[in-house]
C-alpha cells in the first residue's frame, strides 16, 4: 500500500519530524564547507562592500538591448554605445572601467543580481541606508543592523566575555567611516574599528573597580568602559596579524585603497575575523555624474575604476595566499538612480540596482530580467524593484555563513526567497534543498550526474500535492512551487536514474 | 506569504538595552519604547528654575553651553544667580576675521611664487583679497596655508571664548545646516562661518532663507547647477527633511512637494568668477530667470494646498521668500527645530512626556520671538527640567568638548616653552635671554597655526568631527543617530585618539621642529598646580579636579592607583615637600623633580571615562 511503502523511506530517514532540519543538516554539513564554531581556524568570511550615495546602477550594468532606449531617456550621462564593455550574457554590458569584473566574470567569480531593491522605496539617504542595514520593510523601524543580530546570535554573551580563548579575533572589522548600524545589535556594536592597526599602540585605562550607578550616567560611563576594554585587547591581536604579511600586489593610494590594503593584511596575516566591510563614498551624483566631453569620464567612472582595481587586486591577493576559496564579497547600496538624468549631467535618487558577489565557487548564473525602460519614460519613474534586498541577505547567511541552518529567518524576521548561491559540484552525488523552512519556491540543488527526475510532494499524511517530471539545465537546479503547500511539513521525493532521494522541508 | 515574525523583545532594564529593543513600531511607539531610558527625570516643568542655584548647577550649564568647560568660565559665574548667569551667558561675542599666521610656513616671496599672486603682510587679513586671475588661481584659493589659517583663526575663537553660548550655537548650526564650505575655497568657507555666527543670536527663519543663497550650500546640495528641465530635488529636499520640518512620518510632505520646491528655486546659482577673482565679499548670488521654471507651483494638504505662483524675470526670486513662508507656517517646523535644539543641549532622547510639556511649549516660544534659537534657549536652560538630577552628566562630550576642555583647563597658550638647541632641551622661564626666544613672533604664529589649525583639526577628525568636513548633509551621527546617539563618539578606534589628544599634555606639543632647533609646549605646571586649594596633598587635588570637571566620582581602587603612578617610591610627605618647594621657588631643579610624575598621571585622569561625559 503506498502509505507502507512510505512508512518504509521515512524509517531510511530515521528522524522525527518534529527534528526536522536535522537530518537534512547532517547529510550536508560534511559537504558545506567549514563553518566552524570558533575563530581559532580560518573559515569563510563575508566582505561587505558599501557604496554609499546610491550607485547608477544603468550605467553599472547596462541593458545592451535597450540602448537606443536609454539613450532617450539619460543622454546627459549615457555613456557611448561602443565604449560598454560586452559581458557576452545576457545582452548586459559593463561600464567602460569594469575590465576587471569582466575577467571576474568569466572566470565564473562574478554573480550578478538585477533589480534589487525592496516595496515602497525610500528616497532618503539616511532612511534607505538604514533600512538596507537593519533588514526592515519601508515602514519598520528597526535600530539594529542585520550583521549586528548574526553576530549576536552566534555570540550570545558578547560582548562581556570576549574575547576569550575560542574567538581571540574581532567578531567583525569595520575599516571605512564610523560604527555604522549594521554592526549594532540588540546588545552593543559588534565591530571593531581600525584605521591603522600596525601604529604604536598603548592601552586606553579604564577604572577597573567603577562601581557606577544605574541611571542615564552610569549607563554611559560603563559604555565607555567596555569599549576600552575590548579596544585594549583586540589591538595587540590586530597588530600582529597585521604585521605578518605583505600583499604581493598593491593597492593605488586612495582612502578605499587603504581600506583594502588594511583587510588583505589582515586576511593574510591570519587575523579569523569573519566579517569585514569596507566603504566607498561619493555616488550620490546629482550633478557632473559624467565629464561633459567625455561620458565615459567624470566622478561615476573615478567611483567605477575604484571598485573595480581593488576587488580585482584583492582577489590576486587572495589566490596567490591560497586563500581565495574562503572569502565572498557583496556590494550594497542605498538605492539606485533615475532612467532619466538630469540637466545637469547628473541623476537623482531612484529605486532598483544591480548587487554584486564575488566568490571563487559563485554559481555564475545572472539573477533578474534585464532593467526595462518603459515607452515615454518620465522623470519620475522608476525601475522597478525584481528582488527584495534581503533575498541576499538570507542566502548569504543559509548559504554562505552558517549553510543549512537556516538562521536567515530569526535574523531578517521573516523567510526570503533565495537563490543558488554557489556552484553544486559537489564531489559526491548531494541533493541540496533550499531554502528551509520554504516560502514559495522550493529550489532544488541537483547531483552533476542527474539529468532528469520525478519529483512527488507528499505531506506527513502521505497525501500527494505536488508532482512532475524534471528535466535538469546546466545551472543543476531546479525550481518547483510551494504557492499550493498550507504550512507544515512535506516531503520530497525524488525518482532518478540511479535510485531515490528523500528531501524534507517544511512550509512557513 | 508568511506572517512577520516579530523579534525577540527585551526588556528594558537600562538604557542601552532599550536602545535595542526591536519591535515593528511606529514613531510613537518608539518614543513610547525609550521611555524606560529616562525612568528616572522627575521633572518635566518648564517653569523657571527655583532651586538652589549652586556650584553644581553652574556647572551642568556650563557643561551644555560652553564649548568645553574650565576654570575661568565658573569663576565668570561664581557670583551670579540663574538670570544672570543666562544674562551672561546669552551674550553675543564679536565676530573678525582671520589672518596670515602662516608665514613661517611660506614667507611672502614663496607664497608670490607658488600661487602667482602677491601675499598680504604676516599679521594681516586675507579673505577680501582677490585671487590671481591666472593659472594658479584653482591652486591658491584652496591653498592649504590660508584653510589652516581660517581653521586656526576659528578654533582659537573657541578657545578664548568669553562665557558666552555663541561658539557652541556655532556647532550646534553648523550640525545642523552643514556644507563642506572649504570645497568652494577660503572665500566661500568664510562666508559660511560668518553666516552662521550672525544667525546665532538672530532668527532662525531669516537664517535658512540666507543659507539658500549661500554659495557653498548652492554647491553642496547641487542647487547652483539645477536646470528648470528637470529640477534638481537634493536642495528641496533637504530643506524640508533636515533643516526644517522634519522627517517622515512626523513630516507628512510628500515626494510631489520635494519636486515644487525643487521648481521654485531653480534659477538660484552663484558667480563662481566673481566669487573667487573680485575683490571683498559682497554678495556673489545670481538668479537665472530664464534657468527659472514660471509655471504655478502646487503643494500638498501638508501645507494647506498652497500654491505658489510662478513668477517670470526677477520676479522669480520672490517665490524663495514664499517657500521659506510657507516652510515655517507649518506646526511642525517650530516642533522639529525644537527637538533639535533639546536633543543637543539637553538629551537626545525624546519621550512622549518631553514632546508634550517641553517640546510642544518651546516651540511655541520659538514662534512667538521671530524663530529665535536664543529665546528657547532662555526658557529651556533656566526651566526646572533643566536642573533635573537626570540629566547633568549624562551625555559624552564630543570631540570639541574633550579637546577644547582640556586645553582651556591648562591654560595652553600661556604654557611653558622649551627650547631645542638641537642638543638640549633650554626652558624658557629659565634662559629668558635665549636667542630663540627674542623672536617672540614665530613662537606666536606657531602656535596659532601648528596648535589650533593642524594637530587640533586632526585630532578632532580622529575622534569622528572635524569642523567644516561634516560626514554629509545630516551632520555628524552622534547628533542624530537613533539609537545609540552620542555613544557614537566612543568606539575602538576614537577611544584611542582621545587617549593621544590627552597625550599633548605628558609630551607637550611641537610647535615647531628641526633638527638643530624647535620649541616645545607644554601647561604651566606652576600657574595650574597655584590654582588649587591643596596642590601638594595629592588626593585633595584629585578630589577637587572630579569636583570640578568629572560627570561621577573616580573610585577610591583608581585614586590610589594613581597616586601610585604618581609616587612611585616617595612618601606623601616627600611630595608634599618637593611642591611645596617648587610652589614657592620655581627653579627647574625644583620642577625637575616633580614634572614627568605629574605629566604621567595628569593624562591618566583625562583617559579616565568619568571625564567624558558633562
Amino acid at each position: 500500500m503506498k502509505r507502507r511503502s512510505f512508512l518504509h523511506k521515512l524509517s531510511h530517514a530515521a528522524a522525527a519530524p518534529i527534528v526536522l532540519p536535522s537530518i537534512l543538516q547532517s547529510a550536508l554539513a560534511q559537504n558545506a564547507g567549514s563553518f566552524l564554531s570558533n575563530t581559532n581556524e580560518p573559515g569563510r568570511i563575508l566582505v561587505l562592500i558599501k557604496l554609499e550615495g546610491g550607485n547608477d546602477g544603468l550605467n553599472t550594468i547596462i541593458p545592451l538591448n535597450q540602448l537606443s532606449e536609454l539613450n532617450a531617456a539619460r543622454p546627459h550621462v549615457m555613456l557611448p554605445d561602443e565604449s560598454i564593455i560586452n559581458l557576452g550574457r545576457s545582452s548586459l554590458g559593463l561600464h567602460p572601467e569594469l575590465t576587471g569584473f569582466k575577467n571576474l566574470f568569466d572566470e565564473q567569480r562574478l554573480k550578478i543580481i538585477q533589480n534589487v531593491g525592496y516595496e515602497q522605496p525610500d528616497f532618503s539617504h539616511f532612511r534607505s541606508m538604514d533600512i538596507w542595514q537593519s533588514a526592515s520593510d519601508y515602514d519598520e523601524f528597526i535600530n539594529s543592523g542585520w550583521i549586528g543580530r548574526y553576530l549576536e546570535g552566534e555570540h550570545p554573551n558578547w560582548p562581556t566575555t570576549y574575547p576569550n580563548e575560542n574567538y581571540p579575533d574581532p567578531l567583525s572589522i569595520e575599516l571605512g567611516g564610523g560604527s555604522s548600524i549594521l554592526f549594532t545589535g540588540n546588545q552593543s556594536f559588534t565591530s571593531y574599528l581600525t584605521t591603522n592597526p600596525g601604529g604604536f599602540h598603548e592601552d586606553v585605562l579604564f577604572d577597573q573597580n567603577a562601581n557606577y550607578p544605574d541611571d542615564n550616567v552610569g549607563v554611559k560611563l560603563r559604555y565607555i568602559d567596555l569599549v576600552k576594554h575590548q579596544s585594549n585587547e583586540y589591538a595587540s591581536t590586530v597588530k600582529s596579524a597585521y604585521e605578518q604579511a605583505t600583499p604581493t600586489h598593491e593597492y593605488e593610494e586612495s582612502d578605499f585603497g587603504e581600506q583594502f590594503d588594511i583587510m588583505t593584511r589582515l586576511i593574510l596575516g591570519g587575523l579569523n575575523t569573519r566579517i569585514y566591510m569596507v566603504t566607498l563614498g561619493g555616488f550620490d551624483t546629482h550633478d557632473t555624474q559624467v565629464d561633459l566631453s567625455d561620458h565615459t569620464k567624470g566622478e561615476h567612472a573615478f567611483l567605477m575604476k575604484e571598485l573595480n582595481d581593488k576587488v580585482l587586486t584583492f582577489f590576486q591577493n587572495l589566490d596567490e595566499a591560497g586563500k581565495s576559496d574562503d572569502v565572498l564579497c557583496m556590494t550594497f547600496s542605498e538605492f539606485g538612480r533615475t532612467i532619466v538624468s538630469n540637466g545637469s549631467r547628473g541623476t537623482d535618487h531612484g529605486t532598483a540596482a544591480p548587487l554584486f558577489i564575488f566568490g571563487n565557487r559563485v554559481n555564475p548564473e545572472i539573477i533578474g530580467e534585464n532593467p526595462v525602460i518603459p515607452k515615454g519614460v518620465r522623470w519620475e519613474d522608476k525601475l522597478t524593484p525584481e528582488f527584495d534586498y534581503r533575498s541576499i541577505y538570507a542566502t548569504v547567511i543559509d548559504q554562505w555563513l552558517r549553510p543549512n541552518e537556516s538562521k536567515s529567518e530569526s535574523i531578517l524576521g521573516r523567510t526570503f526567497d533565495q537563490f543558488e548561491l554557489l556552484r553544486s559540484d559537489n564531489d559526491g552525488d548531494q541533493w541540496i534543498l533550499f531554502p528551509n523552512p520554504v516560502n514559495d519556491v522550493i529550489t532544488i540543488g541537483v547531483p552533476k550526474s542527474i539529468s532528469s527526475f520525478h519529483y512527488q510532494i507528499y505531506d506527513l499524511n502521505g497525501r500527494l500535492h505536488n508532482n512532475g517530471n524534471a528535466t535538469v539545465n546546466p545551472s543543476k537546479i531546479f525550481r518547483i512551487s510551494a504557492n499550493n503547500l498550507k504550512m507544515g511539513y512535506y516531503l520530497a521525493s525524488i525518482r532518478h536514474q540511479n535510485g531515490n532521494e528523500v528531501l524534507k522541508f517544511y512550509k512557513d | 506569504m508568511s506572517k512577520k515574525t516579530k523579534h525577540n523583545q527585551q526588556t528594558p532594564i537600562d538604557l542601552v538595552t532599550d536602545f535595542y529593543s526591536q519591535k515593528k513600531l511606529d514613531l510613537d511607539q518608539i518614543v513610547r519604547a525609550k521611555k524606560a531610558s529616562i525612568q528616572s527625570v522627575v521633572n518635566y516643568s518648564l517653569a523657571p528654575y527655583s532651586g538652589n542655584f549652586g556650584f553644581d548647577q553652574k556647572k551642568h550649564l556650563l557643561n551644555r553651553t560652553m564649548v568645553g568647560l574650565c576654570r575661568r568660565h565658573l569663576d565668570d559665574l561664581e557670583n551670579l544667580n540663574l538670570q544672570s548667569a543666562l544674562d551672561l551667558i546669552l551674550t553675543p561675542e564679536l565676530f573678525d576675521e582671520p589672518v596670515n599666521n602662516y608665514y613661517h610656513q611660506l614667507t611672502s616671496d614663496e607664497y608670490e611664487e607658488l600661487y602667482n599672486n602677491q601675499d598680504v603682510p604676516a599679521g594681516d587679513p586675507f579673505i577680501n583679497r582677490p585671487y590671481a586671475n591666472n593659472s594658479s588661481a584653482e591652486l591658491e584659493q584652496f591653498g592649504h596655508e590660508r584653510y589652516t589659517a581660517i581653521v586656526s583663526w576659528v578654533n582659537q575663537r573657541i578657545y578664548k571664548q568669553n562665557t558666552s553660548i555663541h561658539w557652541k550655537l556655532f556647532v550646534f548650526l553648523h550640525n545642523l545646516v552643514p556644507t563642506r564650505c572649504f570645497d568652494l575655497g577660503h572665500k566661500a568657507a568664510f562666508l559660511y562661518i560668518k553666516l552662521l555666527f550672525e544667525a546665532c543670536f538672530g532668527s532662525y527663519k531669516e537664517f535658512i532663507y540666507q543659507v539658500t543663497l549661500d554659495p557653498s550650500m548652492l554647491d553642496f546640495l547641487n542647487l547652483a547647477l539645477s536646470q528648470k528641465e528637470t529640477p534638481d530635488e537634493n536642495y528641496a529636499r533637504e530643506i524640508q527633511e533636515l533643516f526644517t520640518v522634519g522627517k517622515r512620518p512626523f513630516a507628512k510632505f510628500t515626494e510631489k512637494d520635494v519636486r515644487e520646491i525643487a521648481r521654485a528655486l531653480v534659477g538660484w546659482t552663484y558667480d563662481y568668477e566673481k566669487l573667487v577673482f573680485s575683490e571683498g565679499t559682497q554678495s556673489y548670488v545670481n538668479f537665472e530667470d530664464y534657468n527659472h521654471d514660471v509655471g504655478d507651483k502646487a503643494f500638498s494638504s501638508f501645507y494647506n494646498n498652497q500654491t505658489i505662483k510662478g513668477k517670470s524675470g526677477v520676479d522669480g526670486q520672490q517665490e524663495l521668500q514664499e517657500v521659506v513662508d510657507m516652510l515655517f507656517r507649518t506646526e511642525e517646523s517650530g516642533v522639529y527645530l525644537c527637538r533639535r535644539l533639546y536633543q543637543f543641549f539637553v538629551y537626545p532622547v525624546l519621550t512622549p512626556e518631553i514632546e508634550s510639556q517641553i517640546i510642544t511649549p518651546l516651540a511655541q516660544v520659538f514662534r512667538d520671538n521671530d524663530h529665535s534659537l536664543v529665546a528657547v534657549l532662555r526658557v529651556l536652560l533656566g526651566s526646572e527640567h533643566f536642573y533635573d538630577a537626570a540629566i547633568p552628566n549624562s551625555i559624552i562630550k564630543p570631540p570639541i568638548d574633550y579637546n577644547m576642555g582640556m586645553l582651556k583647563e591648562l591654560e595652553i597658550t600661556t604654557g611653558h616653552r622649551s627650547y631645542w638647541d638641537g642638543n638640549e632641551v633650554q626652558y624658557e622661564k629659565f634662559n629668558p635671554n635665549h636667542p630663540a626666544f627674542l623672536e617672540q613672533e614665530i613662537d606666536k604664529t606657531t602656535l596659532s597655526y601648528n596648535l589650533f589649525g593642524q594637530s587640533l583639526h586632526w585630532s578632532s577628525y580622529s575622534q569622528g568631527m572635524q569642523l567644516f568636513t561634516p560626514p554629509n548633509v545630516s551632520g555628524w551621527p552622534a547628533f542624530y543617530q537613533e539609537p545609540v546617539y552620542d555613544m557614537f563618539w566612543i568606539n575602538s578606534s576614537t577611544i584611542k585618539s582621545r587617549k593621544q589628544a590627552a597625550h599633548w599634555f605628558r609630551w607637550g606639543v611641537w610647535l615647531y621642529s628641526y633638527e638643530d632647533q624647535g620649541v616645545n609646549l607644554k601647561y604651566d605646571l606652576h600657574t595650574y598646580l597655584s590654582s588649587y586649594r591643596n596642590p601638594a596633598d595629592f588626593e585633595d587635588f584629585l578630589d577637587e579636579f572630579n569636583q570640578r570637571l568629572c560627570g561621577a566620582a573616580i573610585s577610591e581602587s583608581t585614586v590610589q592607583m594613581l597616586k601610585n603612578e604618581l609616587l612611585g617610591n616617595l612618601s606623601d610627605m616627600h611630595w608634599e615637600e618637593y611642591i611645596t618647594a617648587f610652589l614657592d621657588n620655581p627653579t627647574k631643579d625644583n620642577l625637575s623633580s616633580i614634572q614627568w610624575r605629574f605629566d604621567n598621571v595628569l593624562f591618566l585622569i583625562f583617559e579616565l571615562s568619568v571625564y567624558h561625559i558633562h
